[in-house]
């Protein structure tokens, strides 16, 4: 029987309540928590593939922005700094890329060095940063390994069933409200007894619905000559089917457990 | 639809030639650099495991490049799964008659026992 093919592939995506010292030791990211395990990064080469960025919730003043990441400014789409831009006020996006000397050790932990140490930030503790892969490259794990991307028939897609997003107060550092949503599929092993596959997408509030549609869509496709490219990083960006982004769904990561 | 794999250009083991139903096609995830791996149900049907198997594909070049192949071979495997023939077997992979679709270089093919 002719069927539809779904491909699936990763995207790492993390908001974290900010730490004032930026040391998240002891708070390792993981699949779970990241959708990714991005590979000891050194501080000052945090790798293009990886966007670090500081949602500000309660304002700060007296310098607790340094000079370089004052001159990077916000991040395009964001308000602009305030008139003392060391200052940080609320709503505030700060880009923070290698110059400011953030970093991911061996363990993954996230770690942004302070102000006065390498050029960083110093958050408040009701702000938010957040952590997105943007495109593929070997620095983010797994990207050819278990978890990275799936292949599946149109017939093993079981279910979908809505999720919370609630890391970062479910909102991203444009201001955009998120939700998640497991679609669930048989299992690749069910010899063993092996669970099912899951998918779990971080994607805009509010389109649970979308996303059941935009699944009958594909699973109903009439294209069986090759997979249908749900979504997926490629070295030059993220790759969503228009059956997701023309219902005006976006997708910030996605797991594959 | 029935599949053949052939792994190798002399057949004299159980994982040199493989059929298997289209419907018992679980699917493939990458595993390694180069290496899309297919899930089946085992020809045993033992309740312990299924059957795997290894597709290769060139990893030479950048990591984006291997990932580019590894969506070939699956894009290669859905569409030999997709095949209506029933007048015959749907050759996947052959060593012997040199069908290799999708960029991919070579099969291995373990067994469940």
């Amino acid at each position: 029987m002719k069927q539809p093919y779904l491909y699936f592939g990763r995207k790492g995506y993390m908001a974290r309540a900010a730490l004032a010292n930026g040391d998240y030791s002891g708070t390792a990211m993981t699949i779970a928590n990241a959708l990714m395990l991005p590979a000891d990064v050194a501080s000052g080469v945090l790798k293009p593939s990886l966007e670090l960025t500081h949602r500000c919730v309660t304002a700060q003043a007296s310098a607790k922005r340094s000079a370089i990441v004052v001159a990077a400014g916000p991040r395009p789409g964001t308000q602009a700094f305030s008139g003392a831009p060391t200052n940080i006020v609320a709503g505030e996006v700060s880009i923070l890329d290698s110059a400011t000397g953030s970093f991911i050790d061996g363990t993954n932990e996230l770690n942004i060095n302070v102000v006065g140490t390498d050029g960083g930030i110093t958050p408040h503790a009701n702000d938010f940063i957040y952590l997105e892969e943007i495109s593929f490259a070997a620095e983010v794990l797994p990207f050819n390994a278990t978890g990275a991307d799936i292949c599946l028939p149109a017939a093993s897609f079981i279910s979908a069933q809505p999720l919370a997003y609630t890391a970062g107060a479910g909102i991203h550092w444009d201001g955009t409200a998120q939700d998640a949503t497991q679609l669930i599929f048989k299992p690749l092993a069910p010899e063993t007894g092996g669970g099912v596959k899951t998918i779990t997408m971080i994607h805009t509030a509010n389109k649970y619905k979308e996303i059941c549609e935009a699944m009958q869509e594909l699973c109903n496709s009439q294209v069986t000559e090759e997979a249908i490219k749900v979504h997926h990083l490629t070295a030059s960006g993220q790759v969503l089917h228009n059956a997701f982004s023309s219902k005006g769904i976006r997708v910030y990561g996605m797991s594959i457990v | 639809m029935i599949t053949i794999y052939n792994a190798a250009a002399v057949i004299n083991g159980t994982d040199d030639l493989n059929v298997y139903q289209t419907k018992d096609f679980y699917g493939m995830e990458s595993t390694a650099a180069g290496v899309v791996t297919s899930a089946y149900l085992g020809a045993v049907n033992h309740s312990d495991a299924g059957d795997l198997i290894a597709l290769t594909v060139v990893s030479s070049g950048t990591d984006d490049a291997d990932r580019i192949n590894r969506i070939a071979a699956m894009d290669a495997m859905v569409s030999k799964n997709n095949v209506v023939n029933k007048q015959g077997f749907v050759v996947a992979f052959s060593e012997i008659e040199n069908v290799k679709p999708g960029g991919i270089t070579g099969i291995a093919v373990t067994i469940d026992s």
